[in-house]
C-alpha cells in the first residue's frame, strides 16, 4: 500500500475520529493512529484543503490550524459529510484477528472470553470469512500466566520457581513483576530482581511456579525497553564454520554477518555459546576466536571421561 | 508523499458521497479539485486510477445511470448506506482486549493497516483500553510478510524464487502460520502439483503477487491447522534413560520420572520420554557432563557422536 493510499484511509477515519471529539489534543489523536504529532499536522493540512465541490469557504472542511499548532488542540467542523468512518475492509478484520489471536496467546484466561467475543464481533463486520492463519508463540502454562496477571494487577511481589535455559539448573527468585512481553515468538515476564538489584527478562516457558510473597511491590520505573536483540547482546562476536545441515542457526540466533559458510553471531553468554557448540557437533566449529571454543572442548572431554568411566550397557 | 494526490482522492470521496445521483465524468472533472486543466487523455488516466486506488481501500464507488431508459454516458456515486461503518458496540474487556491488540504490529509492516483499522472503530466511538501490563509483538517486520497476507486474504497467487534465485516457485497460499516469530506460508505449489511449507525468511527477493484476485478456493481451515501442527515438535513415544547430575538440566528432569537404576555418585536416574533421537541427543550434548545417557544405545551415540567432534578439537593453548 502506497504512503498516499495509506494517507486517505487514515484520513478517512480521522476526519470522523476527531469531529467526535472537539478540542482532542494533537498528542492523543496521534497515538490513537499510531502516528507522530508530525504526521498529524500534515494530516489536518490535507483535511484543511478539502471538502465539498465549489471551493467556496462554506464548502470546505474547516480545521482550526492555528490552534493545531499553537496550543495543539484540534478543532475541525463542517465535515459532516464524513461523520462516519468507512467500513472495515476484509483485510483490516483478517489483521485485527490475527492481532488478538497474538494477545491471547500470553493473557490469562480469565480475558480468553472478551478475546474472543471482540474477534467474532470483528468478523460480522467483513463479508469474508478471514484467511486461516496459526499464531504459536512459546509462552507459559495458563495457570503461570493466570498468576502473573493476578500480581501484576494487584502489585504483589512473588517468588518464582524458574529454569535457566543456559545452565539448566533451578532457582527461585524473587522478583517485582512489571510485564509480560511477546517478542521473536517468545513470551516474557519483564521483573525486577530483588537478588540482581536489576531489571531481568524471565521466559514465561521456563517459570515453572509464581508464589506471592505476601508483601507489594516496590517502585523500580519502567523496564527498559528490549526491542532489538542484537542491541541487546552485548558480548563479543565470535565466527563459526557451519555446514548446509547446521545454517538453520542463521534465523534463531544474533547473528553479525555471513561470508559463505562463516556466520559471525553475537555472544552474550559464555555457556549459551558452549551450548550451541556441544549441540551442533561436527555441524559446527569456531573459527575465531579459537579460546571462545575452549569452554566446550574442555565440557565434551569431561562428559567422555564420565561415559568412559561409567560404561553401562542396556 | 503526494499531498495533492490525497487531497484531489478524498475530494472526489467527499463529491461522490454527496451527490444525490449518478454524477458523470465531466461533472467530476469539473467539480473536483485537481482534475481542472488537465488534457482529456490525462484526466481519463487519472479518474481511472484514482478509482481504481480507492476501490482497493474498499471504497464502495457505484457506476450507474441516472435514466434507465436512455443508454447515457454511465455515471458514478457513493451510497452513504455503503460507505459508512455500522454500528458497533464494544464492551470494556473486549476494548482492552483491542488496546492490546493495537501494539501487536508496532514497527512491523501491518502497522498501518491496523492503525488504520482501529481508527475506524475508534472513530464510531470505541474507546480502545489501556495495554497495562501486557504487550504482545509479533515480528513480520519483513515486506514479504504483508504481501503474503495480502495475496492471501485477495486470493492471489504468488510468485517467489526459494532459497536461491533462479528456482521460481507460483503458490496458491491457503494459510499463514507464524511460529516462534518466523512467518510461513503454506499452500498449493503449482509446479510440484502439491501443498508445500515456505519459511519466509529463506525466500531470496521480493514475493509478486499475481493478478487476478479470487484466483482459487481456499480449503477447509483444518488443511491449514494440520500443516500448523507438523511444525510443532513430534509427540514423544519413546522413553530414554538419563543421568542427571545434580539439579541439572531442569527441562529434562521435569519432562521425566525419577527411577531407581544405578546411576554414578551424585546423579539420579531419569526414564524421560522423547519424540526425536537427534534433539535428545542435542539436549544431552548441550548439558555435557551433567546428562548421560544411559540408553538406549542409538540416543547414546548420537550424543557420544556429537560430543567426540567437539572434544577431538585442539584447545587454544594445544595450538601449535
Amino acid at each position: 500500500m502506497s504512503t498516499s493510499a495509506d494517507q486517505v484511509a487514515r484520513l478517512l477515519a480521522l476526519i470522523p475520529y476527531v469531529q467526535a471529539r472537539p478540542g482532542i489534543t494533537l498528542t492523543e489523536a496521534a497515538a490513537a493512529f499510531s502516528i507522530s504529532e508530525r504526521q498529524l499536522m500534515a494530516d489536518l493540512w490535507i483535511a484543511f484543503m478539502c471538502g465539498l465541490p465549489g471551493g467556496l469557504p462554506g464548502d470546505l472542511i474547516e480545521v482550526d490550524m492555528d490552534a493545531a499548532e499553537g496550543e495543539g488542540v484540534i478543532r475541525l467542523a463542517n465535515a459532516e459529510i464524513l461523520s462516519r468512518p468507512l467500513r472495515l475492509v476484509p483485510h483490516e478484520v483478517a489483521t485485527l484477528r490475527l492481532a488478538l489471536q497474538v494477545v491471547r496467546e500470553v493473557a490469562a484466561p480469565e480475558s480468553y472470553a472478551a478475546i474472543d467475543s471482540a474477534s467474532a464481533k470483528l468478523a460480522t463486520m467483513s463479508w469474508e470469512d478471514a484467511p486461516p492463519a496459526v499464531v504459536s508463540i512459546v509462552t507459559g502454562d495458563e495457570g503461570v500466566r493466570q498468576s502473573l496477571v493476578d500480581a501484576l494487577s494487584n502489585g504483589r511481589r512473588v517468588r518464582l520457581t524458574y529454569d535457566r535455559g543456559a545452565r539448566g539448573d533451578t532457582t527461585e527468585p524473587v522478583v517485582d513483576p512489571a510485564s509480560l512481553v511477546v517478542r521473536e515468538g517468545y513470551a516474557y515476564l519483564e521483573a525486577w530482581s530483588l537478588e540482581r538489584d536489576g531489571w531481568r527478562s524471565y521466559r514465561l516457558d521456563r517459570i515453572v511456579a509464581v508464589r506471592e510473597t505476601g508483601e507489594a511491590t516496590a517502585m523500580h520505573g519502567v523496564p527498559p525497553k528490549r526491542g532489538d536483540w542484537l542491541a541487546d547482546s552485548t558480548g563479543p562476536d565470535v565466527t563459526l564454520r557451519v555446514s548446509a545441515n547446521a545454517r538453520w542457526i542463521i534465523e534463531y540466533y544474533p547473528v553479525a554477518h555471513t561470508d559463505g559458510d562463516l556466520v559471525t553471531l553475537r555472544v552474550g553468554d559464555p555457556a549459551w555459546l558452549r551450548q550451541l557448540v556441544l549441540r551442533l557437533g561436527d555441524e559446527a566449529e569456531v573459527v575465531a576466536p579459537v579460546e571462545a571454543q575452549d569452554d566446550a572442548v574442555r565440557a565434551a572431554r569431561e562428559a567422555l571421561a564420565q561415559y568412559a568411566a561409567w560404561t553401562l550397557d542396556s | 508523499m503526494a499531498p495533492r494526490k490525497t487531497e484531489r482522492q478524498l475530494n472526489l470521496v467527499i463529491c461522490l458521497l454527496a451527490a444525490r445521483r449518478f454524477l458523470s465524468r465531466e461533472t467530476i472533472r469539473s467539480s473536483v479539485e485537481g482534475y481542472q486543466g488537465l488534457s482529456d487523455p490525462a484526466f481519463q488516466r487519472m479518474f481511472e486510477r484514482d478509482k481504481d486506488d480507492l476501490r482497493d481501500l474498499g471504497i464502495p464507488i457505484e457506476t450507474g445511470s441516472n435514466d434507465a431508459f436512455f443508454d447515457d454516458e454511465p455515471g458514478y456515486r457513493i451510497l452513504a448506506g455503503d460507505f459508512e461503518l455500522p454500528p458497533v458496540e464494544f464492551s470494556q474487556s473486549e476494548q482492552v482486549a483491542l488496546g492490546l491488540a493495537a501494539h501487536v504490529f508496532d514497527g512491523a509492516g501491518l502497522a498501518p493497516q491496523a492503525s488504520t483499522a482501529l481508527g475506524k472503530l475508534q472513530a464510531a466511538g470505541v474507546e480502545l483500553g489501556s495495554p497495562g501490563f501486557v504487550q504482545a509483538h509479533l515480528g513480520g517486520d519483513d515486506e514479504n510478510a504483508v504481501v503474503v497476507w495480502q495475496a492471501l486474504g485477495d486470493r492471489r497467487r504468488i510468485r517467489f524464487d526459494y532459497r536461491q534465485a533462479g528456482q521460481a516457485r507460483l503458490v496458491e497460499p491457503w494459510g499463514v502460520l507464524v511460529r516462534r516469530g518466523a512467518w510461513y506460508v503454506y499452500g498449493n505449489d503449482l509446479g510440484r502439483s502439491a501443498p508445500r511449507m515456505f519459511r519466509l525468511s529463506r525466500i531470496a527477493g521480493v514475493v509478486e503477487a499475481l493478478e487476478p484476485a479470487a484466483a482459487y478456493e481456499l480449503p477447509e481451515r483444518s488443511v491449514v491447522e494440520a500443516a500448523a501442527s507438523s511444525l510443532e515438535p513430534t509427540g514423544a513415544t519413546e522413553t530414554a534413560l538419563l543421568a542427571i547430575r545434580g539439579s541439572a538440566a531442569a527441562g529434562l528432569r521435569r519432562r521425566g520420572t525419577q527411577t531407581s537404576a544405578g546411576v554414578p555418585e551424585g546423579y539420579t536416574a531419569y526414564e524421560v520420554p522423547y519424540g526425536s533421537v537427534g534433539e535428545l541427543a542435542e539436549q544431552a550434548a548441550a548439558a555435557a557432563s551433567d546428562v548421560l545417557v544411559l540408553s538406549p544405545a542409538h540416543v547414546r551415540d548420537a550424543t557420544l557422536a556429537r560430543l567426540r567432534a567437539v572434544a577431538a578439537r585442539p584447545l587454544s593453548t594445544e595450538r601449535a
